[in-house]
């Protein structure tokens, strides 16, 4: 075999990291492209960091034939706002709350220097990946949010393992590896409107779940690490897990199956969503407002099937220019 | 916009391109500073074809090899001028923060 026949034959097994039909569709051209850039770098075999790039990209590929572009950006924006929101509530309630909350952790309770328990690390990193991603560093971004994944998994283990004073329940490392490995799956501010509703979103809503958990907890940072209160860790963690997942199926959601999922998933949100709000009515003896669980279930039912009417129907709205006049 | 993929579009509104005249037009646009791989070209064609930024156009064989061209639809045509007019808006603040700035330091 000649030695452009032999490197044409790895370069074909190299494209069976593709899959059959991108191969069938693009598999020729793509091949005489390698052999033209090897031929103009005046190789005569592929080289390893090549063959890697192949190897991704065909797995990219073959992600792409399951869960489009469009789908997995919008999963991954899911993933950045939910995760973002969470660090920022869980940051200021759980470990900079000593610093200004009453009935809170002192040095005999051995907190975690500044902070209160090793998971501010993974708050931080997922922080600063927002924070990378808003002034435009996407690989910084990446990176820190890779790390952020890493540390949960490392976090959850490390503390499992010992037994630390103030504890974290392992629900809150597997909500920040979920809300991590989504944000990765896809590129959340890619389109300018994922972009606006990612840099806005997040931050409000970490503002307005950290007030609304604040006036929850009465204040006291003692009943966020493991209280038996209605804020704490583990809840929020497990509301917090709910609707991302749910979230994220509706965004996977192709358009035939839309309705369907509107119609099922967007009702099943007001279960997590009136537990969240449950605390902040009902205490008569802290006098906070009450937001009744039929509420939600009423609301996302109604939100549920007018979404399912509009991802069925797509009406096109159109509003009459300045340069029109109204009929 | 990525740069990969707004280097892609400059190269395809001058005319039609196939891969590897993608791959060596946007390094010359660049000035050399993005070297494209192919599979980060096929990658990045694959998504802006499914957002109707580009087309097929044509194929032909040279030399035993494959060639297909792709060309700028209206679209992509479209999400170019988009880009470029902020990117244009963004150097002229830059420039003028520049200009405030020697000004100020001349003052």
């Amino acid at each position: 075999m000649s030695e452009s026949a032999a490197m044409e034959e790895r370069y074909r097994r190299a494209l069976r990291a593709y899959p059959a039909g991108w191969r069938a569709r693009h598999g020729e051209e793509f091949l005489g492209v390698l052999l033209d850039v090897a031929a103009g770098e005046g190789r005569g075999k592929p080289t390893r960091p090549e063959l890697l790039q192949l190897a991704l990209h065909g797995t990219v590929a073959r992600v792409n034939q399951v869960l489009p572009s469009r789908s997995r950006d919008r999963m991954a924006a899911i993933g950045a706002i939910s995760g973002t929101a969470l660090a920022l509530v869980m940051m200021v309630l759980g470990e900079v709350g000593r610093w200004f909350r009453w009935n809170s952790y002192n040095l005999v309770d051995n907190p975690f220097g500044a902070f209160t328990t090793p998971a501010a690390i993974v708050f931080i990193l997922t922080v600063a990946a927002f924070g990378a991603r808003a002034a435009g560093r996407r690989t910084t971004a990446i990176v820190l949010q890779l790390a952020s994944v890493a540390a949960s998994i490392a976090l959850t283990v490390f503390l499992g393992v010992t037994d630390p004073p103030i504890p974290v329940h392992p629900l809150v490392f597997a909500v920040f590896g979920v809300t991590g490995l989504l944000t990765l799956s896809g590129d959340p501010i890619r389109t300018p409107v994922l972009r606006k509703v990612v840099l806005i979103g997040a931050p409000v809503l970490g503002v307005f779940l950290t007030l609304t958990s604040y006036l929850q907890g009465g204040g006291a940072q003692r009943t966020f690490w493991g209280g038996p209160y209605l804020i704490n860790d583990q809840r929020l963690a497990w509301w917090a897990l709910e609707l991302v997942v749910l979230a994220a199926l509706l965004a996977a959601a192709g358009p035939k199956v839309r309705p369907w999922a509107c119609l099922v998933l967007i009702p099943l949100t007001s279960l997590p969503l009136s537990g969240m709000f449950l605390g902040l009515g009902g205490n008569t003896a802290i006098g906070l407002i009450g937001i009744q669980p039929g509420v939600f279930y009423v609301t996302c039912s109604v939100v549920g099937v007018v979404s399912a009417w509009a991802a069925w129907k797509r009406p096109v709205l159109s509003f009459a220019g300045r340069g029109t006049t109204p009929a | 916009m990525r740069e990969p993929t707004f280097l892609i579009l400059t190269a395809l509104a001058r005319g039609r391109h196939h891969g590897y005249s993608l791959l060596t037009e946007t390094k010359k646009l660049s000035g050399g500073r993005v070297s494209l791989k192919p599979g980060s070209l096929y990658t990045t064609l694959d998504r802006i074809q499914e957002e109707g930024l580009v087309e097929d156009a044509g194929e032909e064989v040279v030399a035993g090899r494959l060639r297909r061209y792709y060309a700028l639809t209206d679209n992509g045509a479209d999400a170019l001028k988009r880009e470029a007019d902020r990117m244009e808006a963004a150097a002229d603040a830059a420039r003028q923060s520049l200009r405030v700035r020697t000004n100020g330091a001349l003052a």
